[in-house]
């Protein structure tokens, strides 16, 4: 099959391949199906922009993108790509200005049932007690640079550390909330400066916290681990690093940019700007990069405790009652560290997720103790008007994708196209209609973010369920969604 | 209007097209605050600030210059209506910018915010000069 001028090799129905050619360095590999590959990827540049990835020096087996690929800058959102850690590069691009933005899923022992009269109360306090919108700030007092620094440093423990949940909460989180080696004088004042008082907020775009129903259930062994039950009322919270993670990024993509000569890269596109892994430019990147993400997990840590005071404000029960705890907190725009196999040996690569979610299969050390058996939780949010849903790692996801699935939907339209489609509906009524609360800064960020403007999320999450990559586990139904 | 909106899935994409270097700068400036808000009043007390930069490429130069407004946009919730005596000079191997931004102080909720600007990236970012006008591609980070 062609899309725009490239062919592409079918390797199953639901992978397809690029060979090598130019400056690629490895072939591209694309998870998709025919239909979506028709539908969604004839019109925008994802594809070269997987080709330009492959020319990523150090790059290892294959460029790779998941189903939810659209068109980014540098890397596609939806790609994946490792690099040798000793000949390797480390680029901002293959991150992200929202470093670290991920999902977090908790649940509660509460049931459709129990909450249907009080939907619009809880809504209205959750949209209180959580600030969201550009430039949302307050959610906690506003935080010296030192206390600012600690955050940086110790991720998620700090709002453990500060009454914002129970220590348990970092077990559940990706790298246990915290990623190691984050030194914060790597990071600008003015970085610094934008995440005073960011801690705890939700932010605008497609950013969201979300109440859902389990609506159906896919493997009752999984989802009994990971604590789910059907019509079970659980959270989903979306969001990054704010302010201080875009300047991060953009402070280091100007050192890197102007690196090229330095090194002798000769990229294809200057958002792919990189250095050496090993370089001091390198370091100091994943240092300030590791510091954004600490940022990020204890901002969804906070936004977690505050989503349950709101529950216990709304409804009047107790924390017993209520038995609100978190189930899993993934990152999905982060560049790590991992040993995967190459060519048969177990090697040190530096994995790029930019809109990616980690998949670790089963009996995994890198996973939480309860999820040895299911394989780690992979939590993919669909539009505000469908279903999310939950998936486990796997093996084969190892063994192909570099232990990664999806991470969304993933854009239909432009927020252009979705105004103009918006204008004269009443979005609010409509989502009213199908048992869906909705509170948001304004017209704009629901018409943007209407669900037409989306992809369906579920041919995302099967093309990775029947590859193998994630296999699914629950289907969540949204009923009350506040945003920026 | 000298500068064009492209349509972008995830993002928001421009194109501009300037006689002047200067001009091209300028309006990239005012398509990013089209982007960013929707206020074209600042009340009657305005002040002055003056943005310098210094890059080693024009295109570092732009990347720079949209990122100093839209860090005042956001984040100070200070937004410019007039750009003047906007110069770009080349010295010493490097390109400086130095302009004066007539605005205000806004309140947030006043703001009347579209989207959430993240960042200027540099992807298809190419400043050149054809047929006597000089134009560029500018991809926002939404």
């Amino acid at each position: 099959m062609k899309v725009r001028d490239i062919e592409l090799i079918k390797i199953s129905d639901n992978l397809w391949e690029i060979p090598k050619f130019g400056g690629m360095l490895v072939p591209g590999r694309i998870y998709s199906s025919q239909k979506m590959i028709e539908t969604t990827l004839q019109n925008d540049e994802a594809i070269n922009q997987v080709i330009n990835v492959a020319c990523l020096p150090g790059i290892q087996k294959y460029s790779l993108a998941m189903p939810d690929i659209h068109w980014g800058y540098g890397f596609p959102i939806g790609g994946v790509a490792a690099t040798d850690i000793d000949n390797g590069v480390i680029s901002p691009g293959g991150v992200g200005y929202d470093i670290n933005c991920g999902v977090r899923l908790a649940k509660t022992n509460l049931i459709y049932n129990e909450v249907k009269n009080k939907i619009q109360k809880l809504v209205e306090n959750l949209f209180k007690n959580i600030p969201t919108g550009v430039g949302a700030s307050g959610a906690i007092k506003k935080l010296s640079k030192e206390e600012l620094k600690k955050i940086l440093r110790k991720g998620s423990n700090w709002a453990i550390e500060n009454g914002f949940g129970k220590d348990e909460d970092v077990l559940l989180t990706e790298e246990n909330g915290c990623l190691k080696d984050a030194d914060p004088s790597n990071v600008s004042e003015k970085a610094i400066e934008r995440g005073l008082d960011q801690a705890g907020t939700l932010g605008s775009g497609n950013h969201f916290l979300e109440v859902d129903i389990v609506e159906e259930i896919f493997d009752r062994e999984k989802a009994s681990i990971f604590g789910l039950f059907k019509d079970q009322i659980v959270i989903q919270i979306h969001t990054g690093s704010r302010g201080l993670g875009y300047q991060i990024c953009d402070d280091y993509l100007k050192t890197l940019v102007s690196l090229e000569k330095k090194y002798a890269f000769n990229l294809p596109d200057k958002q792919l700007a990189c250095a050496p892994i090993k370089s001091v430019e390198g370091q100091d990147y994943l240092s300030a990069m590791r510091c954004a993400a600490n940022f990020a997990w204890n901002n969804r840590q906070i936004i977690m405790h505050l989503a349950k005071k709101s529950f216990e404000d709304t409804f009047n029960i107790s924390e017993n009652e209520l038995g609100f705890s978190l189930i899993y907190d993934v990152c999905h725009n982060i560049a790590k560290v991992e040993e995967h196999e190459i060519d048969g040996k177990m090697k040190k690569v530096c994995v790029h997720r930019k809109g990616a979610t980690r998949a670790f299969p089963p009996k995994n050390k890198f996973i939480p103790e309860k999820y040895k058996t299911s394989g780690q939780p992979v939590l993919i949010p669909g539009d505000m008007g469908r279903y999310s849903f939950v998936c486990a790692g796997t093996e084969k996801a190892m063994q192909e994708t570099f232990g990664s699935s999806c991470h969304g939907a993933g854009r239909l339209q432009s927020r252009h196209k979705a105004m103009k489609e918006a204008k004269g509906k009443d979005l609010l009524s409509e989502l009213n209609k199908q048992g869906i609360v909705i509170q948001a800064k304004g017209f704009r960020t629901i018409a943007e973010e209407m669900p037409q403007a989306y992809k369906d999320v579920s041919e995302v999450v099967d093309v990775m369920h029947n590859a193998g990559i994630s296999t699914k586990v629950a289907k969540l139904k949204p009923i009350g969604v506040i945003k920026g | 209007m000298p500068y064009k909106f492209l349509d972008h899935t995830a993002d928001v994409a421009f194109e501009v097209e300037s006689e002047t270097l200067e001009g091209l700068f300028v309006d990239s400036a005012f398509a990013l605050k089209e982007v960013a808000c929707e206020l074209s009043n600042i009340g009657s007390k305005s002040e002055t600030k003056i943005i310098n930069c210094n890059e080693i490429t024009l295109e570092l130069l732009l990347v720079e210059f949209l990122n100093q407004l839209n860090f005042l946009i956001f984040f100070k919730k200070w937004i410019f209506t007039t750009i003047q005596k906007l110069s770009i000079n080349k010295a010493d191997g490097e390109i400086n910018l130095s302009c004066e931004l007539i605005g205000n102080k806004i309140d947030a909720e006043a703001c009347n915010f579209k989207v959430e600007i993240k960042a200027i990236t540099f992807h298809q970012m190419k400043i050149e000069k054809r047929k006597g006008k000089y134009s560029t591609k500018v991809v926002l980070d939404i």
